[in-house]
Formats: structure tokens, C-alpha cells, sequence
């Protein structure tokens, strides 16, 4: 009995040292199955798309398909004219890994390159950088020097930009495209109220490559094509906008002027032949230009008591409205009392009795209050609208001004209409302006200004852009009778300088304060001088509008915007080859 | 050639031209279907090594060709753009003033009315 329970104590001893060496063993297994687990899931799950990514890199390609921009053009006789294309410039960047004396290339590198030696050692620093942009856009010269440097890790790469060969032309209406920090984009002008026309739609391309890294061309392959921006044709033509531009600050700099806008209109489409601002900017060097402000296109975008050059307006009114002709007569006082103000003649003098035509000719302050009275107050608000004024043209450029002709909404307030019977009191833009002139000059109606020409699908297919009236606004007897008084003023009045030998040309001078701005009243000592008209008379072809902010030496529009006017008018006429219908004398 | 063989008679012999035995033979017997095989694989590698070569010069001319006419349009492209900015006429007009040109102030239109003799 006893050797019998030793033995099964023994044997039970046995056994439990058998069976932890298996607990152990299976313990060990079990550890190693959940570790090789917990790592497959982590590969498998956790870093499955970094890890399916990593693959597909290795066994695709994939490449996002960049669009081409679509170009503008401008006119140019029969032809076309790049104002805005694409142009491939070289861009020099590092592999900072790869280079082996970082220090003695950032010296040297920076010396061609013009760059600050700490900046380029900076970029040079780090030994696993990759890539490091050294210089953008790079000159010819740079691109030689930079080639025989012979520094391994210093390399040259294309890369498209913007480019705007006829410089400084056109620069506030075609704008430029330029980086917000995010992505470069239409900034300005047609550039940005184009951008996604223009910008086109980005395509990808995926295909199988082999372990070398190439092509397999039987492999499925997934290829979006990129789609490119269209382009477009503008109506300016730029034998027309650089002549005018010239004109323009010829004029400026005479007159010492602050800033100066000119636009050129054809009068029966309301197409655009210019839109000259000066001063203006080099778009493809925008980055230059200090002062920001010019980028704005103060054509559309400021809007400004224009002054006289209103009272065509009114006139208008008055006649289509029927309560004035041409002749009838009102007696001038020489001053207007209402609320307390009392409102005289821009020359503070008075003129007794006078008709309509010479109320345009003398630009009498009375008389365009006078026109005012009989049409009435909400017949004037109502007209002043139909005109244009105190909303969009709809012209496609960004950032445009409505104006503001808020004070004809209080119809009790009579001394608001007055002021605005003559251009003070209310604020137009000068493509409001010259549009209400087109108005008189094509017989009546109101035509969306037009500035694109065409527009040309990546295709090859033409969508030709029609011009769109608006609505009528004055009849065309109307019209026809406006124009005649306003040849008057050029004939007898305050117009004479804008006149073109050997054509009828109709218009009106406006010489207008400044309001100041946050406050009442007028700036002392500022001017603003305006002329609007139109040729020839009888079959008006152009309308044009001069505006000139503020000139030093002369304080009437009849001596800074009108000379300027001729001599614009007098070139469209010759180079649109329009004959002329009046004998003249050399 | 054909044996002869003297033929004896009474009092004569001559020589007589020994009949020829003909024998039709046919060729019986089955083709090597391996033999076959090899001969077709064989041509077929010929064949295929002949495409391959052929496609790779095609290739290869393709590339060029492509290329060729990339960097045409590339040319074609920098040549479009010196163009505009040749013709920018702030350039022409700078140009000009550099060679003492210059400008017309007037331009004159003479009315007809008669002959007119240009020189």
C-alpha cells in the first residue's frame, strides 16, 4: 500500500511537469499567433491605404492632366492679337540630398541666381530634403549659368505661366492671374471674372507599369483627357486701345493730372474699342506695382459725380417727355433758390432768356433745374433709370460699380433732383456715361456693353457673341433732336475743342467737384473734367467718353477733356476709314 | 544505264535491249505531327520575332516623330510669342524713337477732282 501511493504521487508529479512544459509551449504558440495577428491587422487594416497606396505607386502611374489655359486676344484689323497666353519659363530647384558641398553651392547658386546666400543655405540645409525651389522664371542667362554649373542636384524644370507680351495694354480689363497662397487664378479684370472658362478641366491619367517603370501599354489604363479653357476674342482692337492709351497720358501728364479714363463705344452694338486707364501696370510684372489700387478698372468700378455732361441726359428727358424742344425758351435768373441753397451758373452769371439748345451750349445750371421741374420728379427717377444709371451694365468684368442714385428715391426732397439735373448729388460710372450716350447716338436704345468679340472652344467650335439691346429708352425723334443740340455745343458752345474737321460732332463738356469722402460737401480745388459725344452726327459711328481726374494747370473740361476727345475721335474716324461730310480748310 | 542482251536465233544473234522491269511505288506512311508542330513553331517564332522587331522600329519612329513634333510646337510656340511681342506696338514705338523716326502729326486728304499725276 504504501509503495503504491508513492508511486502514484510520483507519477502525478510526472505528470504536472509534462503538462506545464505543454502550457508553456502552447502559451509561447498562442503569444507568437496573436503577435503575427495584431501585426497582420495592423498592415492589413490599420495601414491599409498607406500600405495600398505604397502599391499602387509601384505598380501605376497616375498623373493629374493640367488643362491649358485659354488665351485672350484683342482685335487687330482682320486679325487677332495675344494679350494674355501661356508661356513656358524654367524653374531652377535642389535636391538638397544630392548635393555634396551644400554650402560652397548655395554661395554659388545664389550668386547667379541673384538670391540672399543665408536664404539659399537655409534651403540647402537639411541633407534628406528632396526638393527645394531655388528661383522661378529664370533668364536666359540664368538658364546657361545655371547649366554650367555642373552641380550634381541643381536642376531645371518647366513650368507654365502667365505671360502678357503687349505689357502695360489693356492691363485693367484683361487683369492678370496670380497666386492667392492657395493656387495661382484670374486675379483681376477678365482673368478673374473669366477663371473658369479660361482655366479648363484637369484630366488623370492611371496605367499599369512594369518593375522598370514603364508603360505596360496591353494593361487596363483609366485616361481622363484634360479639358483646356476656351479662348476669347474682346472687341477692343488694339491699334485703337495703344493709340488711345497714348492719348491719354500725353493728356495726363500736360495737364498734370491725377489719373485720367477713356472709353471709345461703337454706338449702334454697344461694343467695346477701348477702355483706356492711366495710370496702369505691367501685368505680367504685377508683383512690382506698389500701389494696388491700380489693378481696379475705375472705368467700371468708380463711380463719380460726373457733373454737366448730365444735362444731356436731362434734356433728354425733358424732350422725350415732351415738355421741351430744342427751342423752347425759359428765362435764366442767373441762380435757383430751393431748401435753403441757393444754385447759380457754373460761371455765376445770367443769361435771360434762352432756348433748350443754348441751355446745352452754355451749360446752364437753371436751365437743366428748369427741364427738371417740368418732367417732375418721379418721371426723372423713372428715366434716369431707364438710362443705366444706378445698376449693372452687365459688362463682363469684375467688380463693377451700379452707382448710386439713391437721391432720387426721396421724390419729396426737390433740391436732390435739381443737383442731379446737372450731374451733382448722384455718382455714374464712365461706362454708365458713355452707354446713356450711346443711347442718344444709335437712336434711342440701350445696349448691353459688349467687350467679348467671340468665344473659341478647345474644339475649334466659334461662338460668335451678338449684341444685346437692352430696351429702349428715349424715341428716336428724340434721339435725332439730342443730337442736333449737342452738335450745337461743339458748333457754338463749350465743345468747340472736341470738334473734328470735315465731321459733325455732337457732345458735352462737364467739369464736376469732388465729394469728399465720409463727410458733407465738396473737395476745394478738385476737378474732375468729363466729355461725352458721338460722330458723325447723322449716322453716329463712335461714342466716346473723356474723364480727367484732377488737372493742375486748367480747371475747365472744355480745356482738358474735349482737346482729347478730338483728337480720339479724329483717330477712330481715319482709322475706321469713315469719309468725311463737311468741306474744311487746312 | 539500260543493260543490253544478246539474244541468240538460228543462224543470227543480236542484240536486244533488255526489258526495263517498271515499278509503281507508292509512298505509304504517316507525317511526323512533332515535325510539323516544330516546323510551325519555328515559323511562327520567326514570324513573331519579325512583328516584334517590326512594332519596335514602328515604336521607336513613333517616339521620334512624337517628339519631333513636340518640341516643333514648342519652337513653333516661343516663335508665336517673340512674334507678339515684336509686334507690341509699345516696342515698335520705342524702336522707332531710337532710330530718329518720326511721327506723323497730319494725315491730309486730298479731294479729286481731275487728273491726278503721282510721281
Amino acid at each position: 500500500m504504501r509503495n503504491g501511493k508513492l508511486k502514484s504521487h510520483k507519477i502525478k508529479i510526472g505528470l504536472s511537469m509534462e503538462g506545464w512544459r505543454i502550457y508553456f509551449l502552447a502559451l509561447l504558440v498562442f503569444l507568437s499567433a496573436a503577435v503575427i495577428f495584431f501585426r497582420l491587422y495592423s498592415l492589413q487594416v490599420t495601414a491599409h491605404d498607406a500600405y495600398r497606396s505604397i502599391a499602387q505607386n509601384q505598380h501605376y502611374i497616375f498623373q493629374e492632366l493640367n488643362p491649358e489655359r485659354g488665351e485672350i486676344f484683342l482685335k487687330d484689323g482682320n486679325g487677332t492679337y495675344p494679350l494674355a497666353i501661356n508661356r513656358e519659363f524654367k524653374m531652377a530647384y535642389a535636391v538638397p540630398k544630392e548635393i555634396k558641398n551644400r554650402e560652397e553651392a548655395a554661395i554659388r547658386i545664389s550668386s547667379i541666381l541673384e538670391l540672399d546666400e543665408n536664404l539659399v543655405i537655409e534651403k540647402l540645409a537639411d541633407s534628406e530634403d528632396m526638393f527645394e525651389v531655388l528661383k522661378h522664371k529664370l533668364t536666359d542667362e540664368e538658364i546657361s549659368k545655371i547649366k554650367k554649373l555642373e552641380i550634381s542636384g541643381v536642376r531645371l524644370m518647366p513650368e507654365s505661366f502667365r505671360y502678357y507680351p503687349a505689357g502695360e495694354l489693356a492691363a485693367q480689363t484683361v487683369g492678370f492671374v496670380g497666386s492667392d497662397e492657395k493656387e495661382y487664378k484670374g486675379r483681376y479684370g477678365l482673368e478673374a471674372y473669366w477663371e473658369e472658362d479660361l482655366r479648363g478641366t484637369p484630366g488623370d491619367l492611371s496605367q499599369e507599369r512594369d518593375a522598370g517603370g514603364r508603360w505596360i501599354s496591353i494593361a487596363d489604363r483609366e485616361f481622363n483627357p484634360a479639358q483646356n479653357g476656351i479662348d476669347l476674342v474682346l472687341t477692343i482692337d488694339r491699334v485703337v486701345q495703344y493709340e488711345i492709351e497714348k492719348i491719354l497720358k500725353e493728356t495726363v501728364e500736360k495737364h498734370g493730372a491725377d489719373s485720367g479714363t477713356i472709353l471709345a463705344m461703337e454706338a449702334r452694338t454697344g461694343k467695346i474699342l477701348a477702355m483706356v486707364n492711366h495710370p496702369s501696370f505691367n501685368p505680367s510684372e504685377y508683383s512690382k506695382c506698389e500701389d494696388m489700387s491700380l489693378f481696379m478698372n475705375p472705368s467700371v468700378s468708380e463711380a463719380y459725380e460726373c457733373g454737366s455732361v448730365f444735362k444731356a441726359i436731362t434734356m433728354a428727358i425733358g424732350v422725350d417727355d415732351g415738355k421741351v424742344e430744342p427751342d423752347s425758351v425759359y428765362y435764366d435768373s442767373g441762380s435757383v433758390r430751393e431748401a435753403g441753397y441757393t444754385i447759380k451758373n457754373s460761371d455765376e452769371k445770367t443769361y435771360g432768356e434762352q432756348t433748350m439748345t443754348q441751355v446745352l451750349e452754355e451749360s446752364l445750371n437753371t436751365g437743366a433745374i428748369y427741364v427738371e421741374k417740368q418732367v417732375g420728379n418721379k418721371k426723372f427717377a423713372d428715366y434716369t433709370k431707364r438710362f443705366g444709371f444706378g445698376e449693372k451694365t452687365g459688362i463682363e468684368l469684375p467688380g463693377e460699380s451700379r452707382g448710386n442714385i439713391n437721391n432720387l428715391k426721396a421724390l419729396k426732397r426737390d433740391i436732390q433732383f435739381f443737383t442731379a439735373a446737372f450731374g451733382q448729388g448722384i455718382t455714374v460710372t464712365p461706362l454708365q456715361l458713355i452707354n446713356s450716350y450711346s443711347v442718344i447716338a444709335n437712336g434711342g436704345k440701350l445696349m448691353k456693353p459688349q467687350l467679348i468679340e467671340k468665344k473659341i472652344y478647345p474644339g475649334g467650335k466659334i461662338e460668335k457673341i451678338e449684341p444685346q439691346e437692352i430696351r429702349r429708352v428715349i424715341k428716336k425723334e428724340t434721339a435725332e433732336k439730342l443730337s442736333q443740340m449737342l452738335r450745337s455745343v461743339v458748333e457754338n458752345g463749350h465743345g468747340k475743342r472736341a470738334a473734328v474737321p470735315g465731321y459733325l460732332v455732337g457732345g458735352k463738356t462737364g467739369t464736376a467737384q469732388v465729394a469728399k469722402s465720409g463727410e458733407k460737401g465738396y473737395e476745394e480745388g478738385i476737378a474732375i473734367g468729363s466729355f461725352a459725344g458721338f460722330a458723325p452726327i447723322e449716322d453716329a459711328q463712335f461714342t466716346v467718353l473723356v474723364k480727367i481726374y484732377n488737372p493742375k494747370d486748367v480747371q475747365w473740361a472744355e480745356s482738358t477733356a474735349a482737346p482729347a476727345f478730338s483728337r480720339v475721335m479724329k483717330f477712330l474716324l481715319e482709322y475706321y476709314k469713315v469719309s468725311p461730310t463737311e468741306e474744311y480748310e487746312l | 544505264m539500260a543493260r543490253n542482251k544478246v539474244v541468240a536465233g538460228g543462224n543470227y544473234c543480236r542484240w536486244r535491249r533488255k526489258k526495263q522491269k517498271t515499278k509503281n511505288k507508292t509512298i505509304t506512311g504517316s507525317i511526323n505531327t512533332s515535325f510539323v508542330m516544330a516546323v510551325f513553331i519555328f515559323l511562327s517564332g520567326l514570324f513573331y520575332l519579325y512583328s516584334i522587331n517590326n512594332n519596335a522600329i514602328k515604336g521607336c519612329q513613333v517616339r521620334r516623330a512624337e517628339k519631333e513634333l513636340t518640341e516643333q510646337k514648342k519652337e513653333n510656340e516661343q516663335l508665336r510669342i517673340q512674334e507678339a511681342e515684336l509686334n507690341s506696338l509699345y516696342r515698335l514705338k520705342k524702336e522707332s524713337e531710337g532710330l530718329n523716326m518720326s511721327e506723323l502729326k497730319e494725315i491730309v486728304y486730298i479731294k479729286e477732282s481731275g487728273p491726278i499725276a503721282l510721281r
